[in-house]
């Protein structure tokens, strides 16, 4: 018999809420939120298309773990991504774009020798519309594993063929789910089509308190079609953790019981009912675990984040 | 082929430069200090290496001038060869920028084996913008990096670096007689000018 038959009442709600967290359904709690601090059960958020659930916040490798063959820089690498995989994160997000990331995270992996959490997330990246399966087996072997979990066309290069290779992998079992990706604002209406009228599973674009075009019309598109979002840039490259770390947390935001400004604007994202995860990248262990600290504890309401939103436009 | 190509060029061109700064200045600044430990002891041998070059450019003979060409093709080889190896591993562009090296080098190598050589004249025009060039390369630069906090295993030296070397490059061809020379001083500028706007990148971002 499993224990929670056996459990207080109160071990009962905590489990009631954790199950109810996991689906990424809201919960209601007094003064804040949409998820209450319950327990130290991660947040997880639903992938539509699946229903499987997967941690919140993920990881991003853009120039972070381009670090070449420095052996230095690579052992820094593999402790922030066993950081992350210790704290619960799954999602790791990177590219053939992304120089020697892939490789790194290939050597990190092999070193940390734990696979079971990990959803693995890449690109293909070539305007060589045959290559497609031949860069996926290529990323694959350089992360050291058997398959991705998702598969995603990089910025929309040559999206049509590399769809077309993609959905028929999918169907052979050789990835779980494709998906296509822009930075920067770059093409929206573009990515709108594709989401209209292409099966992908997930969209990755950039989306943070300071840049709230996905808003208006990819977080509703993504909500109706049932498309699984990452958001990009969620520290719009450091610049904007930089910039609010100058100042000090307001009291507000505390008292909300967001730790630090990492777990206040990462959970301004993953927040939004339609995002799925935010992939911040970070080249250091303490920032990590700060990052981390947004997979858990309270989430803030509609009202806290349009008033983190403008106080980190006004700073 | 040609669509490919088309293609290429076209992905490239929906970035913006920032977009195009794939690694960080962390990541830049371990690469010379690799590049350093790779090449020691070797490193000590950069003074000696463009004193002599110097010295025979200021020669009376032929052979003297052929041999300090010589000098120099090898010192912007080594360049292209250590520093560009290494950086390919972290920038897609580095295998086209090393040929901002390759070409002068070959150039150079040209004139040591069957041209004029390398002979530096104190009544060409540029002279003195020439020594304070070479001045720069060489001792400016690398003490003016020390004295802003690089590290001294990250300091960045004649043959070995690509900054050091373009500057001291351009510094020797102004101070030279070679004919046309304008046109070898292309390469080492544009490196100049790479190097610029990537450091500018790097402390924006």
């Amino acid at each position: 018999m499993p224990d929670h038959h056996q459990a207080t009442r109160r071990r009962l709600l905590r489990t009631a809420a954790a199950s109810l967290l996991s689906a990424g359904l809201p919960i209601s709690a007094p003064g804040v939120v949409r998820a209450a601090r319950v327990d130290e059960t991660p947040i997880r958020r639903r992938v539509p298309s699946s229903g499987e659930a997967v941690a919140a916040i993920g990881m991003g490798t853009w120039i972070t773990f381009n670090v070449g063959s420095d052996p230095r820089a690579r052992a820094q690498r593999t402790e922030v991504l066993r950081t992350f995989l210790d704290l619960g994160g799954q999602v790791v997000d990177s590219s053939p774009m992304y120089g020697s990331a892939e490789a790194v995270i290939g050597h990190a992996l092999d070193e940390i020798g734990q696979y079971d959490p990990l959803f693995a997330a890449s690109k293909v990246w070539t305007p060589d519309e045959h290559a497609t399966r031949e860069q996926v087996k290529r990323s694959a072997t350089l992360w050291g594993i058997d398959r991705f979990d998702l598969m995603q066309v990089h910025n929309l290069v040559a999206w049509e063929a590399h769809l077309e290779s993609l959905f028929a992998m999918r169907e052979a079992g050789q990835l779980r789910y494709v998906g296509i990706t822009t930075s920067h604002g770059r093409r929206h209406r573009e990515l709108e089509r594709i989401m209209r009228e292409q099966p992908i599973d997930f969209v990755q674009a950039s989306y943070s308190a300071a840049n709230r075009e996905a808003e208006a019309r990819l977080l509703p598109l993504a909500e109706e079609r049932g498309i699984a979002f990452i958001a990009n840039r969620p520290f719009q490259g450091g610049r904007l953790i930089d910039r609010v770390k100058r100042h000090p947390l307001p009291g507000w935001v505390r008292d909300a019981g967001l730790a630090n400004w990492a777990d206040a604007l990462l959970k301004f994202i993953i927040a939004h009912p339609a995002v799925t995860c935010a992939i911040p990248a970070t080249s250091r262990v303490d920032h990590m675990r700060e990052n981390m600290q947004a997979l858990r504890g309270p989430l803030p309401d509609e009202a806290l984040r349009d008033r983190l939103a403008r106080h980190v436009a006004g700073l | 082929m040609a669509d490919t190509l088309v293609t290429t060029l076209a992905t490239w061109l929906n970035y913006r430069p920032r977009d195009l700064l794939m690694f960080s200045a962390e990541t830049y600044l371990r690469l010379l200090e690799r590049l350093n430990q790779a090449a020691w002891p070797a490193q000590w041998l950069s003074p000696l290496l463009i004193v002599g070059l110097v010295a025979l450019a200021l020669g009376r003979h032929r052979w003297q001038h052929r041999l300090a060409a010589g000098l120099l093709s090898l010192a912007l080889a080594l360049v292209a060869w250590r520093f560009f190896g290494l950086y390919a591993e972290i920038n897609f562009a580095a295998p086209w920028l090393a040929a901002l090296f390759v070409i002068p080098s070959l150039a150079l190598a040209a004139m040591a084996i069957v041209g004029p050589g390398l002979a530096l004249d104190r009544r060409v025009r540029g002279w003195w913008s020439g020594v304070v060039l070479l001045a720069w390369g060489l001792v400016l630069h690398p003490l003016a990096l020390l004295a802003g906090g690089r590290s001294a295993a990250g300091a960045e030296l004649f043959g070995l670096a690509p900054d050091p070397t373009a500057i001291a490059t351009l510094g020797l061809l102004l101070m030279s007689r070679i004919p046309r020379r304008g046109w070898l001083m292309i390469p080492p500028l544009a490196w100049c000018v790479v190097s610029g706007l990537t450091w500018w990148l790097l402390l924006a971002a």
